[in-house]
């Protein structure tokens, strides 16, 4: 199966990359929990001392996460870019695999890749709480424990819905990254360029193509695009689970529409010059 | 006829510039083949699209009978004019993936190429120098048993010393009951291993013949013939 072998040299590719990136958010986190709480509050340094144990770490920590969350964009786009488009393309395109192969290998990690700097990033918080107040931790998690059962019923379910209506958005952003960079690469030149305007054009397209659907999925005033979560959160309180199920075929169609694009170019258009 | 490589009307245009205009060509098995002709007269070109790399502006192409896609990737070997190495790979995950990958590759004789070659497997592919990084993509190339190897200008760019050690590992190493379409520029250093010749002019195949045919017909060696088709070409 060619896409598991893809997929081995993507992922590694990809934990070279990013494996100093988490465990070095983790260990800042732990490292400020300390210094912050253990330095700074107990008033055992000042001046100085205070600037480097304490606001140093902290400007390294937002750094790095500023630093990751970057990286995250990028990777998604180079990956792409230079994997395929570039010069690399050369050995991955005279490679026995398809261009929907390709695809799926650099969609796959970049969804692994983008989840697991998501989990970093919430584990870093919990590390720095952890370090920072181990006791109020513990209370915390106790608290939190206590509030699960009380929850209404339904809650879990619309969690997971949220869940997957953030991994099918994901997806289309990823896949609309790469139909842009496809559409981009049919240029003779200014390659990078006509790709932003390729990706600022399709979501413009995508919104007007919304706006001129007919009512049947539109629900009342319902919008399926969703510009930002609390935007969705909003809908799903006030229609239920039923409208992020729509919202999560909304985007589903999106991505499909948008894989199928880039591998409709990258087989019969690919353009190696 | 065994034709391991059929092309009918190809032609690839770059904007308003014709690259191949027109292009019909077959391959047989078992042949050194010398794809020839100046810069800029298709060679690339028309080996991008043997590879799948391009898309023809009109025309067909077709490898054991199948259009360039993933069966006939797998019976091509291909070295390119550039190299496409990820710089954050080493030389043996190289050769992993090329294991992986093509059922044909020999991984033993990849590790003697290795040693031949002074590749160590534990380098890192962005610490390499540029003839060191072409010295492995020959080793690798040349590690698989192919039914067709695409080696183009394998000898551009580097001293004689070098192109005669180049030439002697692709001699030693490919596959004979496959075929070798070497382009290149430099005839004299691949005219006597060439079974057949074929002229490449502003994108036409302006001769395709056997090199002993082409020497008893001129009475002259095939660099002579090229240097006199190809003076006004020549700069």
């Amino acid at each position: 199966m060619m896409l598991g072998k893809l997929m081995k040299y993507d992922f590694r590719c990809m934990l070279r990359k990013f494996g100093p990136l988490w465990l070095g958010l983790l260990a800042l986190a732990a490292v400020n929990g300390f210094t912050v709480g253990h330095v700074l509050e107990k008033g055992s340094v000042n001046g100085f001392l205070s600037f480097l144990f304490g606001v140093v770490p902290i400007i390294l920590l937002f750094s790095l996460w500023v630093a990751t969350c970057v990286m995250m964009i990028v990777f998604v786009c180079q990956r792409f870019y230079k994997g395929l488009l570039g010069d690399e393309g050369y050995l991955m395109f005279t490679l026995p695999a398809t261009p929907a192969e390709h695809i799926a290998s650099k969609l796959v990690v970049a969804l692994v890749m983008e989840f697991i700097t998501g989990l970093a990033a919430l584990a870093a918080m919990l590390i720095f709480v952890m370090v920072y107040d181990g006791a109020g931790f513990l209370e915390g998690l106790r608290e939190l424990s206590d509030v699960f059962p009380r929850l209404p019923q339904g809650s879990v379910g619309l969690l997971i819905l949220f869940f997957l209506l953030m991994v099918a958005s994901t997806l289309a952003q990823d896949l609309q990254i790469y139909l842009a960079i496809s559409l981009g690469h049919m240029a003779p030149k200014n390659r990078v360029v006509i790709s932003v305007l390729a990706y600022v054009g399709i979501s413009v397209g995508v919104s007007i193509l919304l706006s001129a659907l007919p009512g049947v999925i539109r629900i009342g005033s319902l919008d399926l695009t969703i510009d930002s979560f609390s935007e969705a959160m909003e809908t799903a309180v006030r229609y239920g689970s039923g409208a992020l199920g729509i919202m999560i075929g909304w985007q589903l169609i999106k991505a499909a529409g948008f894989f199928f694009g880039s591998n409709a170019i990258l087989t019969h258009k690919l353009n190696l010059e | 006829m065994n034709e391991l490589v059929k092309c009918t009307g190809l032609c690839r245009d770059f904007g308003s510039v014709r690259a191949l205009d027109g292009v019909d060509l077959t391959l047989e098995p078992g042949k050194i083949v010398g794809l020839l002709g100046p810069n800029g007269s298709g060679k690339t070109t028309l080996i991008k699209i043997l590879n799948g790399l391009l898309q023809p502006t009109a025309g067909t192409v077709e490898i054991c009978g199948a259009a360039p896609g993933p069966i006939s990737k797998s019976l091509i070997s291909y070295l390119p004019d550039r190299g496409y190495f990820p710089d954050w790979m080493r030389v043996e995950d190289m050769v992993e993936l090329f294991d992986d990958f093509y059922a044909d590759f020999d991984r033993v004789k990849a590790g003697e190429m290795c040693l031949t070659l002074g590749l160590e497997p534990g380098s890192r592919i962005k610490t390499l120098s540029k003839g060191t990084k072409e010295k492995m993509q020959l080793m690798l190339v040349m590690s698989r048993k192919a039914k067709l190897y695409l080696l183009d200008e394998p000898i551009a760019g580097v001293d004689p010393a070098a192109r005669e050690f180049i030439m002697k590992t692709i001699l030693t190493n490919y596959n004979e009951d496959g075929t070798v379409l070497i382009s290149t520029h430099l005839l004299l250093d691949v005219e006597q291993v060439l079974d057949e010749a074929i002229f490449l002019q502003r994108g036409r195949v302006v001769l395709h013949e056997a090199v002993d045919s082409i020497r008893e017909r001129t009475g002259d060696s095939v660099d002579a013939l090229f240097r006199q088709m190809f003076r006004s070409d020549m700069w």
